[in-house]
């Protein structure tokens, strides 16, 4: 074919003209910087964590700087669940129908101590989830009473960590994610 | 209202008893506030006698108690009405029912303060209280499905909800 000649003709250490126009790496690695780059998070508070939440959206913290600004407000234009605040039992059968209406590939935040076990009210809430990891899986968990907002952006960054070694192929991602615990 | 114009709690009491009698079962003016323990079924027509000849326009709090104790010489349940009046802050009283563990019922007053109407349900909700009347009391804050009412002493919390694992690990 005439294409793999051309290639093959190519010198990229003498020819100018391709050595300051041509970048070469791998889908991976484009996706994925992509992915990592416009991690849209849901419009989604529970109790005071969120607070915490709304002031890393705000100015000072300013979490449009990674890329992460647009909080949406359906789960299916939402990448990253940050499950923020003290889940209720009342609750939970609701955050796991948003978890199951995002599209692939989405990730969560457990933001918090009640979120990561049922925090304060671990032995006395009777009404209270202890931990959102009993009911959808959790790929960051943030501790924090509630955590500060450069916490969360740390958690953020756990995230796009997360994304940057991710595999196209690898579509089920398995090995990457635990399965979601309750049917 | 004055001072000297306003019924203290010793006259409120003594014009309850004129008007309903043994409905009335006892009286306390020593207590931090003042209170009366009445007929739970008398509960509404004492409220409107409250509201409209003494004054009481105004609901302050509604609350139920568990009274059982750990050497359960008590198993009653109860329920709390501060009463006040609006623009008087000092014209106070408090209404008082005891009520049976296995059928804690009371006359709604969600006809007297409409304010009443949440909190009742609230009371149902946690301490399955049944408000005989109330026009809808249905569950406020736990889930439709839930079984129990949690805040009552003698209360186990379930090991699941829908599957969910509720146990402490």
């Amino acid at each position: 074919m005439a294409g793999e000649a051309n290639i093959q003709e190519i010198n990229f250490n003498t020819d100018a003209a391709t050595r300051d126009n041509v970048l070469i790496t791998t889908l991976d690695k484009v996706l994925n910087w992509t992915r990592k780059s416009s991690v849209w998070p849901m419009t989604f508070g529970l109790a005071c964590c969120a607070i915490e939440m709304m002031a890393t959206g705000a100015s000072n913290y300013d979490i449009d700087r990674f890329g992460s600004g647009p909080f949406r407000a359906t789960p299916r234009q939402a990448d990253l669940m940050i499950v923020a605040g003290t889940v209720s039992l009342k609750m939970a059968p609701r955050v796991k129908l948003l978890y199951e209406q995002m599209p692939e590939p989405k990730y969560v935040i457990a933001m918090g101590a009640c979120t990561i076990s049922g925090g304060p009210y671990i032995k006395y809430g009777y009404h209270v989830l202890k931990g959102v990891d009993r009911l959808i899986p959790v790929d960051v968990y943030i501790p924090g009473c509630p955590p500060r907002p450069e916490a969360l952006l740390e958690g953020l960054f756990r995230v796009q960590e997360k994304m940057k070694f991710e595999r196209i192929l690898d579509r089920t991602r398995e090995g990457l994610r635990p399965k979601i615990l309750v049917e | 209202m004055s001072d000297a114009s306003r019924p203290g709690p010793a006259e409120i009491a003594k014009r309850l008893q004129d008007e309903f009698g043994d409905k009335i079962v006892a009286v306390d003016l020593e207590a931090v506030d003042p209170f009366c323990q009445v007929d739970p079924m008398a509960v509404d027509e004492i409220a409107t006698f409250l509201r409209d000849r003494l004054g009481f326009n105004y609901l302050r709090c509604l609350s139920s108690v568990d009274y059982l104790d750990k050497k359960k010489t008590s198993e009653e349940l109860g329920v709390v009405y501060h009463l006040g009046a609006i623009p008087d802050a000092r014209h106070l009283f408090c209404l008082k029912v005891r009520l049976p563990r296995d059928e804690p019922t009371v006359k709604t007053v969600s006809a007297v303060w409409p304010t009443a109407d949440w909190h009742e349900r609230e009371a149902w909700d946690l301490m399955g209280i049944v408000f005989e009347g109330h026009p809808n009391l249905t569950r406020i804050l736990c889930a439709e499905d839930w079984e129990g009412h949690p805040l009552r002493k003698d209360y186990v919390s379930p090991d699941t909800y829908h599957g969910i694992k509720n146990n402490v690990v």
